[in-house]
């Protein structure tokens, strides 16, 4: 503590913080602003603060409602995206059952029944196995023994 | 002057205790009620919400495809929907007029495009229900019309009142083929026969739910909350039936059915032998499984004259006829093609050879009873070979004695008569056979050719495939594999064997002896020419039948047949269930189906016939193309093909010939060449070919100026006549037109 003196050896406080002090010439770059000024930077200051909030609520109130809209938006985009994806999926349905009975009707035109009747109508014979040439095909796969050479059925 | 009272401390104190103690209590109250609800009836409370905000809807499951061993599609699954009304928001309108309208429009509508009963859709409109099916699965086709009928009556609201409600349908796209193999399923997909039943939980899959928001109208809010899962189809299932092989069995079958007047239906089963594998099981007087409560036209005519509960009891009982399946099913006494049997019994315990000597006097009395044989004359000596040919039922009543009841029966129990063979089918009967400990000398004979014994169809061909294939009893299986929709295998089904019956040497004799059934004995009618095959006949009495019904002549006609006979890959058994035709032993009438399912089945598989030089003497020969030739050289190209000919017309060229190029002639065949344009066409009466020889129907065609194909036993050990021409007799031909005459031995009696 630099105002603790020791007077007389007894711990004492310096009483010369107590005397009156000589005026010193107030500084020259001190500027006294007027009252005014001070009202009014202080109504700037509140003013300033009560548009701030009001800012940030307007602000915040804008972005719930932008949250809200887009959440709204969301929904309905997810809706018809929705509806699109039941459409299509019953449309497949649909294509899928005509195709099934579209196949029935192709199989029961192709079936060996009706191959045979129309034939028959066209005059056609089922063929005699005479008429048959049975044509020996070499095979690309063959049986070769150690020496190199094929091995034949017979 | 009023002076303010103010509340001292001590009112202000007891103003605060009492609010406290209201709220206190109001709290407890509604906190209490709160927990009694939310928790100790929690459970109750949101189920009940559930069920009044939500709805619950199943997805129908996509059945499992079943296809053939080919990968051709059988039976398959598509979209279909259920056409339903809503009652409940008609009793709602509040115009009565217009309520009244709607259920008219609706009767009206429904009725026409859904061919249901007027007055019975009416009635629906009047309940008060929230949902009422008008009919189900319905195909797109009608579903698009009742789509259109509630636009076309947009003014009516019919929107709300009508509804289509996605489903599946079951499609069979080869309609008859396999259809008792098969089978089919009732109106909410669950199979009710044949492989549809037997394998149902593989194919049915697992349902889907929508669980959804609904309104105060009962009606869904779509996208207020909605949760899917979907459907898992349900596995597809692979059999081991061949479509062409099952269509040359059905077609030949349903032939000799309506060409002998068969009475109880006929049969065919083709198998593997070797695998087990069922390659075809063809049953006449089946169904169609996408109509499968349609009688066909024969049991439509059982029902004339019957009316009210007789009528309805004779609906269901051939509707039950017609989806059995006869070779799984029903027993039968198989006859002397059980003889094989008997025969690798004593052949494998040594009591006998193929050269071994037995004689025939025409019946053999064992303890008491006389048996005779179908020849009552006797076949006098013959050897074992000779008496398989001849199927002599005392050759074969004397090996049973020899074999004994107890070693017979040991063998019985073996070739699995004494167990159903676990066919992977619904409806396996059991056979019906004499105990050890219950068969005496008398049973031990009429067993041993095949009588007072009952087995099915599919126990006798797989007992007989044991005896060809080296002596291994194979089970028997309709399915190869069970596959998810997207092809992984999820099961497969291989070749299971049993036990070993009898050694491999045995059934060596045994197909050697069944291959000379068919080229000197009984079966000479199952003769395939370029083929060695093997085979046993059977002609069996019904008697218990017979004593029920108080006839006569009914009889059990069966051959069984296997290819190729040194090493068979096809066994086949035909049956025909009461013929009444002019001839109903098994050699006559069924060996020719036999026969006829080979002549197609054994090209298709591979096999390439081997001719021998009578065999090669007899084969038809193209006709050439003359047309443009002169007439010398179509002389000689007619010639050179040992063809002969008639010339019409006066002109130096050909012009046009019958038969065409498209047919074969055999040695000797006419054509008729043409040369002039404007020549009247050459015509002939069609002779009677029926009675005759081989040679004596060639004879009398070519004196008719007809060309005959010959169909059927044309063996030259054999002696056959022809029972049947293409073109009846007296019909006015074209000269050279080719005429089908089928030709059979009819000297192949062999009852039982």
């Amino acid at each position: 503590m630099d105002n603790v003196k020791y007077m007389n050896t007894t711990l004492a406080y310096d009483f010369e913080m107590f005397m009156p002090k000589a005026k010193t010439a107030p500084r020259d770059n001190i500027i006294k602003m007027p009252k005014e000024k001070k009202v009014h930077e202080k109504r700037k200051n509140h003013a300033v603060n009560a548009v701030s909030s009001k800012a940030w609520l307007a602000v915040s109130l804008v972005f719930l409602m932008v949250i809200f809209c887009a959440n709204i938006y969301m929904r309905i985009a997810i809706n018809e995206v929705n509806a699109e994806i039941k459409a299509i999926q019953t449309e497949i349905n649909e294509l899928d059952s005509e195709y099934t009975k579209l196949s029935v009707d192709f199989n029961r035109i192709i079936s060996y029944q009706n191959l045979e009747e129309e034939a028959a109508k066209l005059g056609m014979r089922k063929m005699d196995k005479s008429q048959v040439v049975y044509i020996r095909v070499n095979d690309t796969n063959v049986a070769r023994d150690s020496s190199g050479a094929y091995i034949s059925e017979e | 002057m009023a002076s303010s009272v103010k509340p001292n401390k001590s009112m202000l104190t007891r103003i605060l205790v009492v609010m406290l103690a209201m709220v206190i209590f109001t709290v407890s109250v509604t906190g209490f009620r709160l927990i009694w609800l939310m928790i100790v009836e929690g459970e109750k409370y949101q189920s009940k919400a559930a069920e009044q905000q939500l709805y619950d809807t199943m997805i129908t499951a996509p059945r499992g495809d079943i296809y053939d061993r080919e990968g051709n599609v059988l039976a398959t699954s598509a979209p279909a929907w259920n056409v339903y009304i809503t009652p409940n928001g008609i009793i709602r309108i509040e115009n009565d007029t217009k309520k009244e309208k709607v259920r008219a429009a609706i009767a009206d509508g429904l009725s026409e495009i859904l061919g249901e009963d007027r007055e019975t859709i009416y009635k629906n409109t009047i309940k008060s229900l929230y949902y009422v099916t008008v009919k189900k699965q319905v195909d797109k086709e009608v579903a698009d019309k009742v789509r259109q009928f509630i636009v076309d009556n947009s003014d009516l609201g019919l929107s709300s009142y009508i509804g289509l409600d996605e489903t599946t349908k079951r499609y069979y796209p080869n309609d008859t083929l396999a259809s008792v193999v098969l089978g089919f399923v009732g109106v909410d997909n669950q199979g009710l026969s044949g492989v549809e039943s037997y394998y149902d939980t593989e194919l049915t899959g697992i349902a889907g739910r929508v669980v959804a928001a609904k309104n105060a109208h009962g009606t869904d809010m779509p996208f207020t909350y909605e949760k899917v899962e979907e459907a898992k189809q349900g596995n597809f299932v692979g059999l081991t039936i061949d479509s062409y092989i099952q269509y040359v069995c059905e077609k030949y079958i349903a032939e000799a059915v309506d060409a002998n007047k068969v009475a109880q239906r006929g049969a065919v089963i083709a198998m593997n032998p070797k695998t087990g594998e069922i390659l075809a099981m063809a049953i006449k007087g089946d169904f169609n499984p996408n109509d499968p409560f349609t009688l066909d036209e024969v049991n439509k005519q059982k029902l004339e004259g019957l009316e009210g509960d007789e009528r309805t009891q004779m609906v269901s009982n051939l509707l039950n006829l017609q989806w059995r399946n006869k070779l799984v099913s029903d027993t039968y006494e198989p006859g002397s093609v059980f003889k094989v049997i008997t025969a690798a019994i004593a052949l494998e315990e040594g009591l006998t050879k193929p050269s071994a000597n037995y004689n025939c006097g025409g019946s053999i009395n064992i303890a008491g009873q006389t048996y005779h044989c179908h020849k009552r004359g006797g076949h006098g000596a013959q050897t074992l070979i000779d008496a398989i040919e001849n199927s002599c039922n005392p050759v074969f009543i004397t090996l049973g004695q020899l074999i004994g009841s107890n070693t017979f029966s040991k063998y019985f129990e073996a070739f699995g008569f004494t167990q159903r063979t676990g066919v992977d089918l619904p409806g396996e009967s059991s056979s019906v056979y004499h105990k050890a400990e219950n068969m005496g000398p008398t049973e031990l004979s009429s067993t041993s050719f095949g009588q007072t014994f009952k087995v099915t169809p599919i126990q006798l061909i797989t007992a007989i495939s044991a005896a060809v294939n080296g002596g291994n009893l194979v089970q028997p299986h309709i399915v190869s594999k069970i596959t998810d929709s997207e092809g992984n295998v999820v099961k497969s089904i291989g070749t299971t064997v049993k036990r070993q019956v009898i050694s491999e040497n045995t059934s060596i004799t045994i197909r050697s002896l069944m291959e000379q059934v068919v080229k000197e004995g009984g079966g000479k009618n199952g003769y395939v020419a370029g083929f060695s095959v093997g085979g046993k006949t059977g002609t069996s009495e019904k008697v218990a039948e017979m004593i029920a019904s108080g006839q006569s002549g009914l009889y059990i006609s069966s051959y069984c047949t296997v290819a190729p006979a040194n090493d068979p890959e096809i066994a086949i058994l035909v049956l025909l269930d009461e013929p009444h035709g002019d001839a109903y032993y098994g050699g006559t009438i069924c060996a020719p189906v036999g026969a006829q399912i080979l002549g197609d089945v054994l090209p298709y598989l591979g096999y390439e016939p081997q001719y021998t030089d009578a065999e090669l003497g007899r084969l038809a020969v193209n006709v050439p193309s003359i047309v443009g030739k002169t007439l010398q050289e179509a002389k000689a190209s007619l010639t050179e093909k040992g063809l002969t000919y008639k010339i019409v017309g006066n002109g130096s060229t050909v012009v046009s010939q019958l038969p065409d190029t498209s047919h074969s002639l055999y040695n000797g065949g006419v054509v008729v060449i043409y040369t002039e344009e404007k020549a009247e066409t050459a015509k002939t009466t069609v002779p009677n070919l029926l009675g005759l020889s081989l040679s004596q129907a060639n004879t009398v065609a070519a004196q008719a100026n007809v060309n005959i194909q010959f169909s059927g036993n044309t063996n030259d050990t054999s002696v056959s006549v022809s029972y049947r021409q293409s073109i009846a007799s007296g019909t006015a031909v074209d000269a050279g037109t080719v005429i089908t005459v089928y030709f059979r031995d009819n000297n192949t009696g062999d009852i039982a």
